[in-house]
């Protein structure tokens, strides 16, 4: 009695087992030999601080190698100039660096300068500890320096007509194309809008199969993501959030279920029921990423900011991939522009007043052309200035990876309105999270409509920025 | 755990050999993610990595040295978190054996009332506290310090319970013999009660070391120099933004996960008599 029923348990766990391997995404399963040498990591140490600079505090929340760039960005600072010392602090990510400067807000004990990414803008502002970069520029007399701000970077950091904290690395959303297998199936990979119906129809041509029958590349690799679905409000100039997408006054209620989202919804449950797709679940990014550098995906959408990665990574994968960048899809009757992501640096008023004057000044040197250049080529981001462009090293950048400019143009598509920047407040991060539960539920048919998952997830997100919103108020 | 009694004579062969081969089918899915980790850590920096890497040759064994030389400072946290995780699983160990001793074996007044209050401290959340906690270490000027990181969690309820409870088992004539033949209450404490529990120190003291060492969110806070990370914090840095590369992240983590693993294999034999101690009678 009892040894069966170990039995059973082992069978049991077994048969668990053996469904967790089939779960294996199919990225994973098929390996190919890599020749190119392995690029070395260069490590990036602080420079010394200089005897009697006034030290500056810079918490930053941008890791791995692009977290390199930020370091050695600050060491050239440290080194342009002797008055000043920015000691650079990694927070672990752009979630824990708010959260840690929310928990420091009650003993003082907070940065002089914080990069924080888009969708802390409005707890940034809640803080009340925030000194506003347009009112140091215009002190200055620099406002010049706002002018010539990427129009869609400066709107993105701009609350109620002022600019809150300074642009520093930007970057948008892209639909990645193999533009070999686009060559291949006779469809044009320098066309750059492509309508949901268009997609459709070249999904299709994409999907291979072999004899067998088993798809051996699909049309495209999807996975939910908060981050593309308010792309697409922006790409229709259509409102994530009343009043305004909060950029005028406090956002009081979500509206993304609206017509607009629930055709995203149903163009991708579209191709993933005809098979022309591949779904790869919540937090399938980097397996989705790894189908499209493998070829096993022709299209997948990601940040303009993993270009590199994803070029590098098809030419190790050596399956002759071609990495190619279209616009977020748009069908014929889209107005808008994307929004941009990334993050910015902000100023708070913590500190001595000579403090507050370093921190002022390593911003205020982030923002020439040619550091943005610099960070730029480096990095993936945008520069956020535009007189950067005008700089050889960035002209060179661009001649080299001609996908960037797709990405530039896209975000200079329309003019600026509150419709097609991104919507601010408090509870962004939450509210990512029911988008993509949203996205999930209808994609594996837990819930039948998208109407149905996208009401769920805005009562959701409602709920959360009420209790926000009655917290700060 | 399974009786191959000479009973099921010839029958027991297969019914072996089935068992052993599922076994280890299941500790091979056991051990997949650290399988998985150490492909991604060998495969070099690629957004497309393979499940098993294909070119055995190419497998880039440099990149432990690599994340060392990227942060020569990750010996160190490894260092503070092995001091810190330590010194409160020392800290809980003995706290809790205290508190369980009055409890389960003093008699005086209020003593159902301090076990409420021990395990009342179960129900009040970590991030309830964590404020005033943080504003107390940062008055104090712990803040990246040993102190800092070690004092708010030298006592625990759970260790307070979970101590009793073990100590309730243990019959209580043993304790009245000893006190007959002139045994101190500190000396029966220190010279019986503690050998005899070993399996429940022993869970404890795995229990709250690996807590400890897997602690995050409160290192974060109360440590700004890099010298004062402990590990869970400091590897953060490995993590990429914006695209999906994971080797130095694998790497990393694996090289920080071997001290707990060894651990584990030490005091494993402990723990899983602890688990069970009290399941089964007789």
């Amino acid at each position: 009695m009892k040894k069966s029923s170990i039995i059973l348990a082992l069978v049991a766990f077994a048969m668990l087992a053996s469904t967790a391997f089939f779960a294996v995404p199919t990225a994973f399963t098929q390996g190919n030999p890599t020749n190119t040498p392995v690029p070395t990591i260069t490590p990036v140490p602080p420079v010394a601080k200089p005897e009697g600079a006034i030290e500056v505090t810079f918490w930053y929340g941008l890791g791995g190698l692009l977290g390199n760039v930020v370091q050695a960005t600050v060491n050239k600072y440290n080194e342009s100039q002797s008055k000043y010392y920015v000691k650079a602090i990694f927070q672990a990510s752009y979630d824990d660096t708010i959260n840690k400067i929310n928990a420091g807000l009650a003993s003082g004990d907070l940065p002089n300068v914080a990069q924080i990414f888009e969708a802390g803008t409005q707890r940034m502002i809640d803080t009340k500890k925030i000194i506003p970069v347009e009112d140091l520029l215009a002190r200055d007399g620099l406002l010049s320096i706002i002018d010539d701000l990427e129009p869609a970077v400066r709107a993105n950091y701009t609350v109620n007509g002022k600019l809150y904290s300074a642009p520093f690395n930007s970057s948008t959303a892209m639909l990645y194309i193999n533009r070999a297998a686009f060559r291949e199936v006779g469809l044009d990979p320098d066309k750059r809008a492509w309508s949901y119906d268009e997609l459709i129809e070249a999904a299709r041509k994409l999907t291979v199969k072999d004899s067998s029958g088993k798809t051996i590349r699909y049309g495209i690799a999807l996975y939910p993501e908060s981050w593309f679905f308010e792309q697409i409000h922006a790409v229709n100039d259509t409102f994530f959030g009343e009043p305004n997408n909060g950029r005028t006054a406090r956002m009081e209620k979500y509206t993304f279920n609206n017509p607009i989202a629930e055709a995203y919804f149903e163009w991708q449950k579209k191709m993933i029921d005809e098979g022309t797709a591949i779904y790869f679940g919540t937090g399938g990014g980097a397996a989705a990423g790894a189908a499209y550098a493998n070829g096993e995906a022709a299209m997948y959408f990601s940040s303009i900011a993993s270009l590199r990665t994803l070029i590098a990574s098809a030419e190790r994968a050596g399956k002759g991939v071609e990495v190619g960048t279209v616009y977020m899809p748009r069908n014929p009757d889209a107005k808008g522009k994307t929004i941009v992501g990334g993050a910015s640096l902000w100023i708070t008023n913590t500190g001595t007043p000579e403090q507050q004057e370093g921190a002022w000044d390593f911003v205020k040197w982030s923002l020439r052309p040619e550091v943005q250049a610099e960070w730029a080529v480096n990095t993936g981001y945008y520069p956020v200035v535009r007189k950067a462009y005008e700089l050889d090293i960035m002209k060179q950048g661009l001649e080299r990876f001609p996908q960037f400019q797709v990405a530039i143009d896209q975000i200079r598509l329309a003019e600026i309105t509150d419709a097609n920047s991104a919507h601010i407040s408090g509870v962004f991060v939450s509210m990512r999270q029911d988008v993509i539960k949203a996205l999930d539920d209808y994609f594996t048919g837990k819930v039948a409509t998208a109407k149905e998952a996208l009401d769920a997830a805005v009562a959701r997100a409602n709920e959360k920025l009420e209790e926000y919103n009655a917290s700060v108020e | 755990m399974i009786n191959f009694s000479t009973r099921r004579g010839w029958k027991s062969i297969p019914y072996f050999g089935l068992t052993y081969a599922m076994l280890i089918g299941v500790s091979l899915i056991l051990m997949f993610p650290l399988f998985f980790a150490l492909s991604l850590a060998l495969q070099g920096p690629t957004a497309a990595p393979t499940l098993i890497p294909t070119n055995f040759e190419t497998l880039d064994w440099g990149v432990f040295g690599a994340v060392f030389q990227q942060q020569p400072i990750l010996s160190r946290w490894i260092v503070n978190s092995f001091v810190v995780a330590s010194a409160v699983t020392v800290g809980v160990v003995l706290t809790s054996s205290l508190f369980a001793y009055a409890l389960a074996y003093l008699n005086f007044p209020g003593q159902a009332f301090l076990l409420f209050v021990a395990l009342g401290t179960l129900m009040v959340p970590f991030e309830a506290t964590l404020i005033s906690n943080y504003l107390f270490i940062s008055e104090v000027g712990w803040k990246d310090s040993y102190q800092g990181l070690i004092v708010p969690f030298l006592a625990s309820g759970f260790g307070v319970f979970l101590m009793r409870q073990y100590f309730l088992t243990l019959p209580k004539e043993l304790y009245d013999a000893a006190l007959v033949d002139g045994c101190g209450r500190l000396r029966y404490l220190w010279s019986i009660l503690l050998p005899l529990s070993r399996p429940a120190l022993a869970t404890l003291a795995v229990y709250t070391f690996l807590g400890t060492w897997n602690q995050f969110y409160w290192p974060l806070l109360v440590t700004n120099d890099p010298e004062w990370r402990t590990t869970q914090v400091g590897i953060t840095i490995f993590s990429n933004f914006e695209y999906a590369v994971f080797n130095t992240q694998m790497a990393a983590t694996l090289i920080v996960m071997l001290p707990t693993l060894i651990l584990l294999l030490l005091g494993q034999r402990q723990l899983v008599r602890g688990l069970t101690a009290g399941a089964l009678k007789g």
